[in-house]
């Protein structure tokens, strides 16, 4: 995984409370490979269901990793929408986008038990207005994303497979 | 990752109680946002100044370091790298 120093200085502590001078020696003397494993780590955890989530009552563990998700995947990279309606992406950005439209969907269906309220696009204009900033067009419709809007993109992709076969 | 409506206070973005943009100096007008975090402490941010060339980007400070990483160019990216992390 390619990683590069984003090059920000941050200028307060994250965190409450005092590492203690030890502590703050101690990582900034760990190797960027074991920094890299974790949060590698980090990552994994957040998936468990143990772990309160501010969008999923998560059933299972959840590992992006394993099917569903893998078969997904692969369904993804066929990718009939680029060849069919012309789409200029290219082939990896437009499988990434499939993808992960097609894991959130995963995981509503094999996980959600209660699918908290989401925002609407009004309500993020007011949360981007009292904050001063201009959200990336992704993660707003990261925020937006529901489960209707990401069945509709799969049954228009499974329409067009069908009605214009591939030559 | 942290979005707005979620029920617990800590993970809700923008507000005091949970990942607020103002826990850093000089961050105001935002030039990063906090969008998330990890079980070990360090940040997931969100880069929201659109005038530089790391705009939508997203990285993960290291706690109690200045170390800062780039995780991903974009919020697809960084589920990609979710789904299939290298060994």
């Amino acid at each position: 995984m390619h990683r590069q120093d984003v090059g920000i200085v941050l200028t307060a502590p994250f965190a409450a409370g005092d590492c203690g001078n030890d502590q703050k020696r101690a990582d900034e003397q760990e190797s960027q490979a074991h920094q890299m494993h974790r949060i590698h780590a980090a990552e994994t955890q957040w998936l468990r269901p143990n772990r309160p989530c501010p969008i999923f009552n998560l059933s299972s563990p959840l590992d992006l990793r394993k099917p569903p998700f893998g078969q997904l995947t692969q369904a993804a990279s066929r990718c009939p929408k680029r060849i069919m309606e012309g789409c200029r992406m290219s082939w990896r950005a437009c499988h990434v986008r499939e993808a992960v439209v097609s894991a959130i969907e995963s995981a509503y269906r094999a996980f959600c038990k209660e699918r908290f309220p989401l925002p609407t696009a009004a309500q993020i204009t007011e949360l981007e207005q009292r904050l001063r900033v201009v959200l990336p067009p992704d993660y707003r419709q990261y925020l937006l994303i529901t489960t209707a809007a990401s069945s509709m993109i799969l049954k228009s992709l499974h329409r067009i497979t069908i009605a214009r076969p591939m030559r | 990752m942290a979005g707005i409506n979620a029920t617990h206070p800590s993970a809700e973005l923008g507000l005091l109680g949970g990942f607020n943009p103002f826990i850093f100096e000089d961050n105001d007008p935002p030039q990063i946002l906090p969008i998330g975090d990890t079980p070990i402490g360090n940040l997931i941010f969100l880069v929201t100044d659109p005038d530089g060339d790391d705009y939508g980007s997203i990285g993960l400070k290291i706690a109690f370091s200045q170390n800062s990483f780039r995780l991903a160019d974009n919020v697809e990216e960084f589920f990609e790298r979710l789904r299939e992390p290298s060994e």
